[in-house]
This record gives structure tokens, sequence and C-alpha cells, in this order.
């Protein structure tokens, strides 16, 4: 075969020919077997090399068929007919019972999941639940001295303090502050909480940052308090800041309960 | 190769446990396959027990070489009898050929033949050089001379169809020259 005729069978089986080049390639076919044979070859090729197509027989009379058809009718395949046709309806029921309780599995698992995330998981805790958690007022020093009974007013603002009368305890404390010459950094830890919990903020912010910087014995617990004050305002990306400063050193003020907050931020 | 045997044992037999195992092993790809192929489960169903018939009935008569193992051949199976239960739906709709309305046992004789052709077919391709291979998959496939051009890195389309024209060439003579291909050829 020339590459000429290669082309000229390839543009006939893909309909790329005019009528009028068609009808000479379908009269050729007519009158030249050895043409005719080329061109049918050719599309065998195509429909059985191509992916999506295939090759239907058109000649039914071919003498294997018979042969096959015999086979297809006997006892033995119709047997094995009658076999298939069970094991598949078996097999087809095994699968849906197997999905269905994949189905029921899967319930329970996302049920399970849920629990476990409405009791376990940090994203369902509050930072206004964490800071709840975390503030453990309990653990403070004491504002006075022990012996020290004529320290009256900060006896009184303590106990307000305790009593969580925190509008009551500040105005004494922030009184303290311009006097006090002792415990001033306890003074500044319980004014700056009292602000906090009376949601004044700022205030409260000034109160810490006081604390910190000027170098009291107890000024690093300010750090802490302050990482709750920005919990508590619920700006979580300052309080991380915070916790991530208390956890560079092991030594530091609230070293464990810091990483293990941030963990849960 | 033991397991082919055994495979085909159980169809032999009509060993319902054997079969169930058949299944396990292959059905769920063959479903995959036809579902994403237009088909649905009734089809992969169907087309699953004409596959085993098929392989049994032929396993009978002639007693033929598996050269893969037992599961791809018989997904390959699935695969051509879905192709060409897609070709037949195709022909009726488009009527362009005459679909003779044949009885089951004789259709599914026809398609052990059309297996065994495809098989001459694909087996040959897979003996002439992998360039080759490599053209022909393409040009079999529809895949412009433009983009064949691209893909093998040649100069001009005139090149793909003269490497098109000597591929194909080898191609026809390897099959012609196969004793398999004359009774085939009547097809």
């Amino acid at each position: 075969m020339s590459i000429d005729e290669h082309i000229l069978i390839q543009d006939f089986l893909n309909n790329k020919l005019t009528e009028k080049e068609r009808d000479l390639v379908l009269s050729r076919m007519e009158n030249d077997k050895d043409f005719r044979e080329k061109v049918n070859f050719e599309k065998q090729l195509f429909l059985n090399l191509n992916d999506s197509e295939w090759s239907i027989s058109s000649n039914t009379s071919h003498s294997e068929i018979d042969e096959y058809e015999v086979l297809f009718r006997s006892e033995s395949t119709q047997t094995l007919k009658n076999t298939l046709h069970i094991v598949n309806s078996k097999y087809q029921l095994q699968q849906k019972k197997r999905s269905q309780s994949w189905f029921l599995y899967a319930g329970i698992a996302v049920i399970l999941i849920i629990i476990g995330l409405t009791i376990f998981s940090p994203f369902k805790t509050s930072t206004n639940e964490l800071y709840a958690n975390y503030i453990n007022l309990s653990e403070l020093p004491s504002l006075i001295d022990r012996g020290n009974s004529e320290q009256k007013l900060l006896i009184k603002a303590q106990k307000l303090f305790e009593a969580k009368e925190y509008d009551q305890s500040l105005s004494i404390l922030e009184q303290q502050l311009s006097t006090a010459q002792k415990n001033k950094a306890i003074i500044y830890l319980y004014t700056g909480i009292s602000q906090m919990e009376l949601g004044q903020f700022d205030k409260a912010e000034i109160s810490f940052n006081t604390l910190i910087e000027n170098k009291f014995i107890d000024s690093p617990k300010g750090k802490w308090y302050k990482a709750l004050l920005f919990l508590k305002k619920n700006d979580v990306s300052k309080a991380k800041n915070i916790l991530f400063q208390i956890t560079e050193s092991s030594s530091n003020y609230k070293f464990k309960e810091a990483s293990e907050l941030l963990s849960k931020l | 190769m033991a397991e082919k045997i055994q495979h085909l044992t159980s169809l032999l037999n009509n060993d319902s446990k054997g079969i169930m195992n058949i299944y396990n092993l292959v059905f769920p790809r063959v479903r995959k396959f036809i579902l994403q192929n237009k088909g649905q489960q009734q089809d992969a169903e169907d087309i699953f027990q004409k596959a085993l018939l098929q392989i049994t009935v032929r396993y009978q008569r002639e007693k033929f070489e598996i050269k893969s193992s037992f599961e791809a051949y018989l997904f390959t199976t699935c695969k051509n009898l879905w192709r060409r239960e897609l070709k037949i739906s195709k022909n009726r709709v488009t009527n362009s050929e005459i679909i003779e309305l044949v009885p089951a046992e004789r259709n599914l004789a026809l398609s052990i033949l059309e297996q065994k052709r495809w098989e001459l077919f694909t087996e040959k391709l897979s003996l002439i050089s992998d360039n080759c291979k490599k053209v022909l998959t393409m040009f079999f496939n529809n895949i412009s001379y433009k983009d064949i051009v691209k893909t093998m890195g040649y100069n001009s389309e005139t090149v793909a169809r003269q490497r098109v024209f000597k591929c194909k060439a080898k191609l026809s003579e390897v099959i012609k020259n196969d004793k398999r291909y004359n009774s085939l050829k009547k097809l």
C-alpha cells in the first residue's frame, strides 16, 4: 500500500472525504477485492486498537461460532449460568449488608467524634472559659504583712477583693498605690486584677505593665496575669505572645500552665 | 499459575465457594469501571456473569493460555464486553449498522471470536518496537498529527504521517503472518 492510499483510506474511515470522493472509494471497494480487503483491515485495526471502540463481527456464519453456541447451550453451561446467578445475588446482598453496617459504624464513629470534641476539644472552650479555668485568685500573695495590724485599709481591700467586691477594693487599692512603701508589687497585682474583673481592660493593662517594668520580686507574675487579661479580652494572638515569652524558660512563673494553655489555644 | 487453575476449575466445576472468591477479588473493580463508563450496577452484574461464562466456555473448547493473572484477564474481558455493549447500543441509536437480533448464546459465541481477534491485534501491537507502539496507540486513539509531532518530537506532520504509515505496515505484517489471522479475518 502506498502512503497516498493509506491517507485515502484513513480519510474514508474518518468521514473526511467529499461525497464524490467517497462514492469513488465505495465503487472501488465493490470492484477491487484487494482494495476492499485493505479498507476492511484498516477498519479492523482502528476498531480493535481504539480504546473506546469495539469490532462487532458481521459474519455470523463463521464455523467456530456454531461450536461455541453449542457449548453455551449445553447443560453444564446452563447449570453454571444458574450458579453464577445465585452467587451474584448472594454477593450483592452481602455487599449491601456490609455497606449498611459500614454506614452504621461510620454513623457511630461520627457521633463519638462529636461527643469527644464537645468534651475534650480546646476549640469548643471559649477564651473566657479558659480565663476562668486558669485564674486562681486563692494563690495570690496576701496584701497584708503578718502581724502588721496597722494596715487597716489594706485588710479591708483584701476582704473586699476576696468577696469579689472589686469596685470597692479598687478605690482603696488605687489610693494605696500612691502612699504605700511596701508590697507595692502585690498592690499593683490586686489593682490590675480588680480592673480586669471590672472590665477596665486598658487600665488593667497599664497596671500590669507597671508591675512588669518595675522589676519587683513579684514582677514576673505580671506577665501571667497580663496574658490572662488578653485571654479575657479575647485577644488570642497577644495572649499567645506573652505565653510564648513565659515558656521560654522553665524557671519562669507559671511555665507549666503557660505551655498547657498554649496547647489549648 | 496455581491460582489461575484454581479459579478456572471453580468455574468448570460449578463451585459456588470458588466463584464467590472470584467475585470478591474482581467484581469491585469491574463495577467501578462500568459505573465510571456510562453503566449501572445491573450492567456490571450482567457483564461479570457473561465474562465468566465466556471464559469457561472458551476454556472448555480450547484450554487457552491466560498470559496475565486470572484477575487481570477477567477484568479485561469484562472491559471488552462492556465496550461491545456500548458499541451495540451506539449502533442502535445511530442506526449506522444493522445489528441483527441474535439469541443470547449466539451473541456470546460471537463475543468470544471478537475477543480472540482483539487479543491477536493487541498482542501484535505489543510486539513491535516501543516507538511504533507509542505512535500507533496515539494514531488509533484519534490523537491529531499535530499532537503526535509534539509528543514524539518529530520535525513535521509529514514525518509523523510517514512514521505512522511505516509502523502500521509493520503491525499489519505481523498480524497477517500469524496463523490465527486467516480464520479471524473471515469474521
